[in-house]
């Protein structure tokens, strides 16, 4: 966008009427007396007016008058800042039925642009045909480039499923984008690619039966048990610690999941649990662990807790895999359950709050922020104005004379007095 | 027809008119030297030459003396004291007051009218009867000299008095009704007439080919016309470039034009226009010549005296 540093700099344009003017005002033509017109008559070829015949040389002039003005005001070019935009984002994989696909055509409704959450953020063209991306690809950094591309007051709408294992990493804090998510259940694909998670289940001696329990389940999901090597998952059952080669280097250790500790006092209470579609009695439990909600009981406190450290993820479990605290353990569906749950090929599709699966907000009026993409300078164009100047000037000379040279006449005859 | 004796004295008029006489005696002294003299074959008291007779001879012609000594048929033949009449017919319209682009050429008029005094001062050495017919204004002025003592002084005051104006009749007769009158004026007075000599001093731009068809009437009665054709240097070079206004001299018309676009076009049609000119009649009773303005006058006359001595 074009901009003077001394905005009085416009009257200066008012200058170009001035050759205008002048190129207007017509001035007498040398006059030459001739005995007949017959001979120029029979040869009928008006001569141009001046105005068409000169009209270079008041372009030439007018440029001329135009560059040095701009010049003299200040001509500075700023880049154009984009507005903010407003998008929604659709996670490849994503079924849009029901009331979801209301709430997604409201969105376009209102203005927001459909684009997929993929990247380069194509936009979306069709909705059962997303781009060939994973499903489970990180959605942070994604989030967090649209957050770098897009100018400051933008919005968007994410559609999809909270799965954890979309989130991986710490949860990152945008400045400019202000996301909200929007929670479409999905079924998750398929997994039949044999699991690789390594798994080790540590637990005191009254917790026997039910690390009993876990192994089994363990077993059933096809995860290997290992002792010597060191685990991805660990099941720590009771006030028992992990042993020093596990947590030696602690990045190797993926997962942590702990069931009720001991000290804890204990809540005796009929309340259900909702795993994978089914209902379990939950007869006693504690208080939920500290981290972020992930799963509620029936009465709406928090069973299953998630807190991080480091890079490895802490799961608390605000009960015992035993047959005394819940049915669940005892059933069928416990490996299945802990498969949805884990998903040992690296996939975890529990559900985490939506306002969890958004980034932190901090606008730009945050103190202390810093673009990541600060805009490009204003550029200085008064140089270039001076040079366009001198060479019109130039073209303005050399084409005068030309024109003063072929206007030249010999005067005239004068009557004898 | 003006018939008036010599205009009421005028001091600069007089001026003008002294300056043209001497204008023309030197005109006439300088187109002289070196001319011999005319010498025009036919009847007449003083013997010149016999000349052996041809088939188409009038037999009467037949010196019947000679053939009676010679058994041989001879004409005699002697020098003629042949009276031309001459007409000077000049042209006073407003494109006469052109001068041309250098200021040291004079205006057409200027010229014209010294030519036209000279002639009149040749035609009064010679003791032929003259007259003057100026034509501006759209009218002819005519000035008949018949019968006057000083015909010579009484021509230069109308020259001395002349200035261009206005076009030329666009009724073709006026001229030749002027003519016409003054030669019923001179009627039986003076020497006797052999032949017409009508000079036509103009720079030949015309409207509607007036000069054409008052020069026809000419030609139907047998005159013999002389055309100095006044030419100004500007007009057959037409040295201007770029944008000019064109004015027309007698009408006031003004044209713009782009000079340097239309100049071959002009050369051109300036060069054809004198062809036709000097073709118009297609005989030899039709003598064209283009007088330029910077050319010296004396030597126009002295090439009009030497085709005149062919004739």
């Amino acid at each position: 966008m074009v901009q003077l540093l001394q905005p009085l700099g416009w009257l200066a344009l008012g200058a170009v009427a001035v050759p205008i003017l002048i190129h207007l005002w017509r001035r007498p033509l040398p006059v030459v007396r001739v005995g007949s017109l017959r001979p120029f008559l029979a040869h009928r070829r008006p001569s141009r007016s001046r105005w068409v015949r000169e009209w270079p040389l008041l372009l030439l002039r007018c440029a001329l008058l135009i560059a040095l003005a701009l010049a003299f005001a200040g001509l500075v070019w700023t880049p154009r800042t984009p507005s903010p935009a407003r998008w929604c984002l659709l996670l490849p994989g994503t079924n849009l039925r029901e009331n979801h696909l209301n709430e997604w055509q409201e969105r376009l409704a209102q203005g927001f642009e459909p684009r997929w959450l993929a990247p380069g953020f194509p936009k979306v063209v069709n909705r059962e045909s997303s781009p060939e991306v994973s499903v489970e690809a990180p959605v942070w950094p994604l989030l967090s480039e649209v957050d770098r591309t897009l100018v400051p007051g933008s919005e968007a709408w994410v559609f999809g499923p909270t799965w954890r294992s979309l989130f991986q990493g710490n949860r990152p804090t945008v400045s400019r984008l202000r996301v909200q998510w929007h929670d479409v259940p999905t079924t998750p694909p398929a997994v039949s690619e044999p699991s690789s998670v390594r798994a080790g289940v540590v637990h005191s001696a009254d917790r026997m039966l039910d690390a009993d329990s876990v192994r089994a389940a363990l077993e059933a999901m096809g995860v290997a048990l290992v002792t010597h090597e060191v685990p991805s998952l660990v099941f720590q059952l009771g006030a028992v610690p992990l042993p020093a080669s596990w947590t030696e280097p602690a990045s190797q250790l993926v997962q942590v999941i702990r069931d009720a500790p001991e000290s804890a006092e204990i809540l005796v209470e009929d309340r259900r649990i909702d795993v994978d579609g089914e209902t379990f009695a939950l007869r006693q439990r504690v208080a939920a662990g500290p981290g972020v909600p992930i799963f509620r009981d029936s009465h709406g406190d928090p069973w299953l807790t998630e807190e991080r450290q480091g890079s490895a993820v802490l799961w608390n479990v605000a009960f015992r895999f035993h047959p005394d605290w819940t049915d669940w353990p005892l059933e069928a569906s416990f490996p299945r359950g802990w498969r949805r749950l884990l998903e040992p090929d690296g996939r975890n599709t529990a559900p985490i709050a939506p306002e969890q699966a958004a980034p932190r907000f901090e606008p730009d009026s945050a103190p202390g922020f810093q673009s990541s993409t600060p805009r490009p300078p204003p550029r200085d164009l008064r140089a270039g104005c001076w040079l366009v100047g001198a060479a019109l000037f130039l073209v303005e000379r050399l084409l005068s004379a030309w024109v003063g040279r072929n206007r030249t006449t010999t005067p005239t005859a004068s009557p004898a007095s | 027809m003006d018939a008036t004796p010599i205009p009421p004295r005028d001091a600069p008029l007089l001026a003008v008119a002294e300056q043209l006489t001497l204008i023309a005696r030197r005109l006439v002294a300088g187109a002289l030297a070196g001319l011999h003299a005319s010498l025009h074959p036919g009847r007449s008291d003083e013997f010149s030459q016999y000349r052996a007779y041809q088939p188409g001879d009038e037999p009467r012609q037949i010196d019947w003396k000679l053939f009676a000594r010679s058994d041989r048929y001879f004409l005699r033949e002697s020098d003629v004291d042949a009276h031309v009449a001459v007409a000077l017919i000049l042209d006073a319209t407003g494109s006469m007051e052109h001068r041309g682009s250098s200021a040291h050429e004079p205006r057409k008029l200027d010229g014209a009218r010294a030519m036209a005094a000279a002639f009149a001062l040749i035609a009064q050495n010679q003791g032929d009867p003259f007259e003057l017919h100026t034509v501006g204004g759209g009218e002819v002025g005519s000035l008949s000299t018949a019968g006057c003592r000083e015909p010579f002084r009484r021509v230069i005051h109308r020259l001395a008095s002349l200035e261009p104006r206005g076009r030329w009749p666009a009724d073709p007769t006026h001229l030749a009704r002027a003519l016409h009158q003054t030669r019923n004026s001179r009627g039986s007075a003076g020497p006797a007439v052999t032949r017409q000599l009508t000079v036509l001093l103009t720079d030949g731009h015309e409207h509607d080919d007036e000069i054409r068809a008052a020069l026809a009437s000419l030609r139907a009665r047998r005159h013999e016309v002389l055309f100095l054709h006044f030419i100004a240097r500007d007009e057959c070079e037409f040295p201007y470039q770029g944008p000019v206004l064109l004015e027309e001299w007698e009408t006031g018309r003004t044209l713009e034009w782009e000079a340097s676009a239309v100049q071959q076009h002009l050369l051109n049609a300036g060069q054809s226009s004198r062809q036709a000119w000097s073709r118009a009649w297609g005989d030899s009773n039709f003598d064209y010549l283009p007088v330029f303005s910077d050319q010296p006058l004396e030597r126009c006359l002295r090439t009009v005296l030497r085709r005149r001595m062919r004739h």
